[in-house]
């Protein structure tokens, strides 16, 4: 039996072993320490014990307190210490059903913005129940940002991790530019997806001229936006070739000399002049130049 | 035990007091009376019209409560006498 209390009396043992039993007291564990008679009793009797022992000549004492008494009396000696114990408990407890912190991670933090934007609108505000955020459908929603391709929503206490990974591949990202012509020549083709054309097929333009504005005429308000769409310039260039003879195949050599640098050739026509040691190859062409603006 | 008790009862014994004894361990009296003396060599008992000496070592009262006595410890020996208060 655990649930004992030890009395300590001094007394002969005899005597308080009568005296128990007249008062129909069950005891235990009796044993004698010097003058000292200890035993234990039930908590339901101590008071009784007190009582029949409540006389001066009896020393009487609680040795021991059962463990219940033990673990009561601690309790309430600690009732601040447990109070606050409980309320940090039920506090986490409360707690872990609100979302107090978002966090994203993965390749894809650095849309952390976007994810937490689109977190928010589908009920994953700070201090909302995790119960009210759409898991499903925010995973939807950020899965399909450019270059997602992996995305994983948990919880971990009371945080909202959002793991976002990325494609290798870099985001597309507009540039707020208009398209500029580099060469100067006659434009051939223009096509503006996006924006304003500022030339027409078969105009003349300059190095440095806009070909399509990044923004459109609304009215007589103009609005501003981004320029997508390519160009084709027929520009002429002229070129020098040094080569010991004139032969088909230096002509021909010439010509390899160009390689890509300008694309694809329209028309080309070559004059030879005379040189020290050989000939100058001199190579008038034509080519085709594309520019292009926000188009993958 | 329903055994023991049928022949107990055919001789005529008073149930009300026994002694059980589980030697090195423990005893367990019924009918006790009171404790006359106690200590962990000898613990001397009143029965009605009996007295019981309980000798061994490192003896004490495991439990007494209306008549019934456990004596823990290495018990040697159960004396039985008639009380001379009677």
């Amino acid at each position: 039996m655990k649930n004992l209390t030890e009395i300590n009396i001094t007394s002969p043992a005899e005597t308080a072993l009568k005296k128990l039993q007249r008062a129909n007291i069950a005891v235990y564990d009796c044993k004698k320490r010097g003058a000292e008679f200890i035993f234990c009793v039930k908590d339901k009797d101590i008071k009784k014990v007190f009582a029949i022992f409540a006389k001066p000549c009896y020393n009487v004492r609680v040795g021991r307190a059962s463990l219940k008494n033990r673990l009561l009396g601690g309790l309430i000696l600690r009732a601040g210490l447990v109070a606050g114990a409980l309320i940090f408990a039920v506090a986490a407890y409360i707690s872990g059903f609100f979302i107090l912190k978002i966090e994203v991670g993965g390749s894809g933090g650095y849309l952390e913005s976007v994810v937490c934007r689109i977190a928010r609108e589908e009920g994953a505000s700070l201090l909302k129940p995790f119960s009210s955020f759409d898991s499903p459908v925010a995973a939807g929603r950020i899965l399909s940002l450019p270059g997602v391709t992996f995305c994983n929503i948990s919880r971990r206490g009371s945080v909202l991790v959002i793991d976002v990974e990325t494609g290798g591949e870099e985001p597309f990202k507009a540039v707020h530019a208009p398209l500029v012509s580099d060469v100067s020549g006659r434009v051939r083709k223009i096509v503006a997806i996006c924006g304003t054309a500022a030339v027409e097929a078969g105009a003349k333009v300059s190095a440095g001229d806009i070909l399509i504005y990044a923004g459109a005429q609304a009215g007589e308000e103009w609005i501003e936006g981004i320029a997508a769409g390519f160009a084709e310039i027929e520009c002429s260039a002229t070129a020098e070739y040094f080569a010991p003879d004139a032969s088909d195949k230096s002509i021909a050599a010439a010509y390899a000399s160009l390689g890509l640098q300008y694309g694809d050739i329209i028309s080309k026509k070559h004059s030879v002049l005379p040189s020290d040691g050989g000939v100058r190859i001199i190579m008038e062409i034509e080519y085709l130049h594309k520019i292009s603006i926000n188009l993958t | 035990m329903k055994l023991l008790q049928q022949i107990l009862s055919e001789l005529g014994a008073d149930l009300s007091a026994s002694v059980t004894l589980v030697p090195g361990s423990c005893c367990y009296l019924k009918g006790v009376k009171t404790i006359l003396s106690f200590s962990p060599e000898l613990i001397t008992l009143s029965a009605g019209k009996l007295t019981l000496s309980v000798g061994g070592e490192d003896m004490q009262v495991g439990g007494y409560f209306e008549g019934d006595l456990l004596i823990k410890g290495a018990v040697r020996e159960v004396k039985v006498e008639k009380s001379d208060r009677n």
